[in-house]
């Protein structure tokens, strides 16, 4: 019996939905509207797929599931898989691209159709990222995906988009020349391209050092990490409200993912030999990123640079290499896609209703949009890390972590969540409480149904991942121990040889 | 049943040698008076200053200035905060932005590198001139180079 190919099927469906848009004829109106349904629908059964695949997954082993395994290229394998790891980040892209359609459903207005086929084409390719087992496929779609990022950013984006696009386009490419460099000399090294493989042949210790190198200016730039992080708040800024929730949403955790899928399994004696390293980037990325929010006066960009600061958390809950550490930046990173989309969402609520993003033009909204307020607040503290919301868990264990690593580390990176309380809280005043100034303001209507459709879910997420996170880390929980189990040893029997090598 | 040492268990530990709680509670008993009786002399100083004698008030502020003015002013601690953490905090997230990332990395990273190569493109279509001579002129000093290497190379 031939089984089911479930990854295969929600990779590709997205594409069978841009065949059917593609098909569509008709007045603009017609098509406009069938282009939007047929992409809602087919996003709504990708994500049945997905919790298909959640409920069926199997968190008592380490094991890749759902595999699929064809011949492409010689030696190079179109192979599928996923563990706890990668799991939930294609769930995670599964939940948010529905959200994301519907958010994009009144908003966008010129080119609707494509910008349908854009999004998902675009989900097809996140989805196919953290399934792929195979490096070349890897890279593939990791690099599909800049495509209809770069049109999203390019064609519907703000003034700048065009700057922005760019920016963002050769940023990621640079990063990710050096990648595939490193995979043609593994290739060469190894004669394979399987993930699995390669995790279990690591490769001479110069050799890693440069690997990870490679590997880090593709992941690094992704992620995005300081210094490399600038062409995150023009992207975030220039794209519509859609394009901003799926970037910091699931784009930024690809850097995370790959870290956890190529650098730590892989090259585990470069990763113990420039840990040191990505503890300093982190710290500088979260304090300096988050002094940068503060004085932000663009309510986007206050957010996307508190991304940089967030996902500073995660690279130093993973190259922790404690169990921990690595399962809050697992966590940080769902919950962030959670919470930063919302906040992006949140801005696109009163962007489509005033056109500015400017802190200053709004205030006192608490008093014409009160379950606005509401909302927003709840993702607010969510991204503060209040407990009993999911910022709260990755952010605490990721500094549980990083205190076993060192406790200076860990006291800087704690000064981030203070400022992470000052910039958030600062925007929630000056935007939902303070003074009324202007009379447009006043006149803004509260939530309609369309933005309850996507707000609520989200919602309902983020407290009950805050207060119960066991669905989560019941899932990662074994893949994650074995991967720190394989890491040890790793570093273990390297040390031995060296010690062995250093008494003759 | 709720069972309360089993659903807390072992979360809130005090250890023996921790006797804080158990020592506070058998402080002398005129420490426990204390509250009620420095709380019975603010009330009645209260209406001394301002029931019975109102002048009282004007003439304490002018004798004791300094202190009036830093109680009055919650030991300025609100300004202290504003200058220490606020400002320096507001300060230090413009320089980071400014200088760091505008005037920094993104004039020395992306935006130089995307100048450079520009001027880079303007300095080369310089060449393609259209006129065949220029084009020829360039050939045979390409060759000249090409072959002086190898001459050289083998030479060494």
């Amino acid at each position: 019996m031939i089984e089911f190919p479930l990854l295969s099927v929600m990779t590709f469906l997205p594409l069978a939905g841009v065949f059917l848009i593609l098909m569509i004829r008709g007045d603009r109106e017609d098509v406009e509207r069938n282009s939007r349904h047929v992409a809602l629908f087919t996003s709504f059964f990708v994500l049945a797929f997905a919790i298909f695949m959640y409920l069926r997954f199997d968190p008592s082993t380490a094991d890749f599931q759902f595999v699929e395994k064809h011949k492409w290229l010689p030696g190079i394998a179109y192979h599928m898989g996923v563990d706890g790891i990668s799991m939930l980040f294609v769930l995670l892209a599964a939940f948010l691209t529905p959200i994301c359609i519907v958010a994009a459903w009144d908003s966008i207005k010129t080119r609707v159709k494509e910008f349908m086929i854009a999004f998902l084409v675009l989900e097809s390719f996140m989805i196919g990222t953290f399934c792929a087992l195979d490096a070349v496929l890897f890279y593939v779609f990791f690099e599909g995906v800049l495509l209809p990022m770069f049109l999203i950013i390019g064609i519907w984006g703000g003034p700048r988009r065009v700057y922005a696009s760019y920016k963002f386009f050769l940023y990621t490419l640079l990063g990710s020349v050096l990648m595939l460099l490193a995979l043609l000399t593994l290739y060469a090294q190894v004669g394979s391209t399987d993930i699995p493989t390669l995790m279990a042949s690591p490769v001479a210790r110069d050799m890693q050092l440069w690997l990870w190198l490679a590997f880090f200016a593709s992941f690094a730039v992704k992620m995005p990490m300081w210094p490399v992080h600038t062409w995150l708040p023009d992207a975030h800024v220039e794209a519509p409200t859609a394009g901003s929730v799926i970037l910091a949403g699931v784009l930024l955790k690809m850097g995370g993912y790959g870290f956890l899928r190529f650098s730590l399994p892989m090259f585990p004696e470069a990763t113990l030999y420039f840990a040191p390293m990505v503890y300093w980037l982190s710290i500088i990325a979260i304090i300096y990123t988050s002094l940068v929010a503060l004085v932000q006066e663009d309510m986007k960009k206050l957010i996307a640079y508190s991304s940089v600061a967030h996902m500073g958390f995660v690279t130093l809950g993973i190259f922790s290499a404690t169990t921990q550490g690595v399962e809050g930046a697992i966590f940080q990173m769902l919950s962030h896609g959670l919470i930063s989309g919302a906040l992006f969402l949140c801005v696109g609520v009163v962007y489509d209703r005033l056109h500015t993003r400017e802190i200053s033009r709004y205030g006192g909204l608490v008093n014409n949009m009160p379950r606005y307020a509401t909302i927003f607040m709840v993702f607010m503290l969510a991204s503060v890390g209040l407990p009993g919301t999911s910022g709260f868990v990755g952010e605490f264990l990721v500094l549980l972590g990083a205190f076993q690593v060192s406790t200076i580390v860990a006291a800087f990176a704690a000064t981030g969540v203070i400022l992470g309380a000052a910039y958030m809280l600062l925007l929630y005043r000056r935007v939902i409480f303070g003074p009324q100034e202007n009379e447009d303001t006043f006149k803004m209507p509260d939530l309609n149904a369309r933005e309850y459709g996507m707000l609520v879910p989200l919602v309902i997420l983020v407290l009950w991942l805050g207060i119960n996170p066991a669905p989560i880390m019941d899932k990662i929980s074994v893949s994650v121990d074995h991967l720190l189990t394989n890491y040890n040893a790793h570093i273990e029997s390297a040390q031995a040889i060296q010690a062995e090598g250093g008494g003759k | 049943m709720w069972n309360r040492t089993a659903f807390w268990g072992d979360a809130l530990v005090v250890r023996a040698e921790n006797d804080t709680l158990k020592a506070a509670h058998n402080v002398p008993e005129w420490v426990k008076l204390l509250p009620l009786i420095v709380g019975l002399l603010g009330i009645a100083t209260a209406y001394l200053f301002y029931m019975f004698k109102p002048g009282l008030p004007g003439r304490f502020k002018a004798a004791f200035r300094a202190l009036h003015t830093l109680f009055y002013n919650k030991w300025f601690f609100d300004e202290i905060y504003d200058r220490l953490f606020v400002r320096t905090a507001r300060c230090a997230g413009m320089i980071f932005w400014k200088r760091g990332d505008q005037n920094t990395i993104d004039r020395f990273g992306p935006d130089g590198a995307a100048k450079q190569s520009q001027k880079l493109s303007h300095l080369l279509s310089k060449f393609q001139s259209g006129y065949v001579f220029q084009y020829a002129f360039m050939m045979i000093i390409g060759l000249v180079a090409i072959i002086s290497w190898f001459v050289f190379r083998a030479g060494a």
